[in-house]
């Protein structure tokens, strides 16, 4: 008795393609502001801060250059945090106006993933531009 | 000459056969090499399996057993390391940065004022400081090392400086320092930097003690001075009524 093939059909490829998987997806346009909060000396700051520095790149930036990105240091030992707040829009039609992550529990790609599934999908689509035809074009189209 | 051959060992001449001159050579028709020849290169030739993505899961598996990594001793990382506890020790206070990406357009003009400042704005990574700080007294630092960091090397007089420079690039966090032998958090830090100068400090601590003594002798001496004011009012008021009366007379 052979048991039927269940599964992927790839192998994955380990967790830093995963996350630049996830990183690729990252949209920030329904974002206004990202504030990092964490302490470095309390027991599960790595994720949050290696969190901190892939969200602070460039290419992700450019998503939405008008979202700052903020990373704060606390000294009390609280746990740290991911706080994301809506654009006033998108928060009206989500009628979410802020996320918090609390990441003390979570790794890294599972901050990304949480952010694509809360965030980038809150991302206004972007209709594409309507490009001009010129003269030659048209009288191509004509003929055909 | 003859007994000089004798006394020293003859060079063994190198039989020299020229191969090929100005031909071309042939690859289009090689010749079939001796047998011995051939068995050598049958025996020396690699043999690859089959390539591991096309393996099923139940050959590659490792049964959870971990190679052990043998650490190999790298003496540039003692060097380095080594270097990394010179600093540690010889500056007095040493701030420690959690860094987001940062071009190098952006982080030089900060490394640059840094520096005028005589603040040294250096990278370490893991493994180097661990090293360095194994054993000592700083080895508590190595908690903070889990992501992207860079160290500030500098006096502890420069610090109000070194927050104001860092404003200027936020993508440097200020997480931790150590000044003089003391671990302190970011507000720590931030405080410190705001306290006035050691000179102030004890001018302020003069003018506390002074006042007490002062304070006494002003006390001691109020009733008296009281007294020498009455005298000197009473004394204008008697001088300026005889003017009047001068006055009227003339």
């Amino acid at each position: 008795m052979s048991i039927p093939y269940s599964g992927t059909i790839r192998r994955s490829k380990g967790v830093v393609s995963a996350i630049g998987k996830q990183l690729k997806a990252v949209n920030l346009k329904a974002a206004k502001k990202i504030t990092i909060k964490f302490d470095p000396f309390g027991e599960n700051a790595t994720h949050t801060r290696n969190f901190a520095h892939y969200i602070s790149a460039p290419k992700i930036a450019i998503t939405n250059p008008n979202c700052s990105v903020k990373t704060e240091v606390l000294c009390d030992r609280s746990e740290p945090t991911v706080e994301i707040t809506l654009l006033p829009a998108i928060a009206a039609t989500a009628k979410i106006q802020k996320v918090t992550l609390r990441s003390e529990n979570l790794t890294c790609l599972e901050i990304l993933q949480l952010l694509n599934k809360h965030i980038s999908s809150l991302a206004p689509v972007e209709l594409p531009p309507t490009t001009l035809q010129t003269k030659s074009d048209k009288k191509k189209t004509k003929t055909k | 000459m003859s007994s000089l051959k004798k006394i020293l060992l003859e060079p063994r001449a190198c039989l020299v056969t020229a191969k090929r001159f100005r031909g071309k050579i042939n690859i289009q028709r090689p010749r079939l090499p001796h047998f011995e020849r051939q068995l050598l290169l049958d025996l020396s030739k690699p043999k690859y399996g089959p390539p591991k993505y096309t393996l099923p899961d139940f050959l590659l598996c490792d049964r959870g057993e971990k190679k052990n990594k043998t650490e190999i001793d790298n003496p540039f990382e003692r060097i380095l390391a080594r270097e990394c506890l010179e600093w540690f020790n010889t500056s007095k206070m040493i701030v420690f940065l959690h860094v987001n990406p940062i071009t190098m357009e952006d982080k030089t003009p900060v490394y640059a004022a840094l520096n005028k400042n005589k603040m040294y704005l250096r990278t370490y990574g893991k493994k180097i400081v661990s090293l360095a700080t194994k054993g000592t007294r700083y080895e508590v630092v190595n908690e903070l090392f889990t992501s992207h960091q860079n160290i500030i090397f500098g006096q502890p007089e420069n610090a109000a400086k070194m927050f104001k420079i860092l404003k200027k690039a936020p993508q440097l966090v200020v997480m931790a320092g150590v000044v003089q032998d003391r671990l302190l958090s970011k507000n720590e830090l931030l405080e410190f930097s705001q306290l006035p100068t050691l000179d102030l400090a004890r001018s302020k601590l003069c003018q506390v003690l002074d006042s007490a003594g002062s304070g006494l002798v002003s006390q001691l001496n109020r009733s008296q001075q009281i007294l020498v004011s009455h005298l000197d009012k009473h004394v204008e008021q008697q001088n300026s009524s005889i003017e009047k009366n001068e006055k009227q007379e003339s």
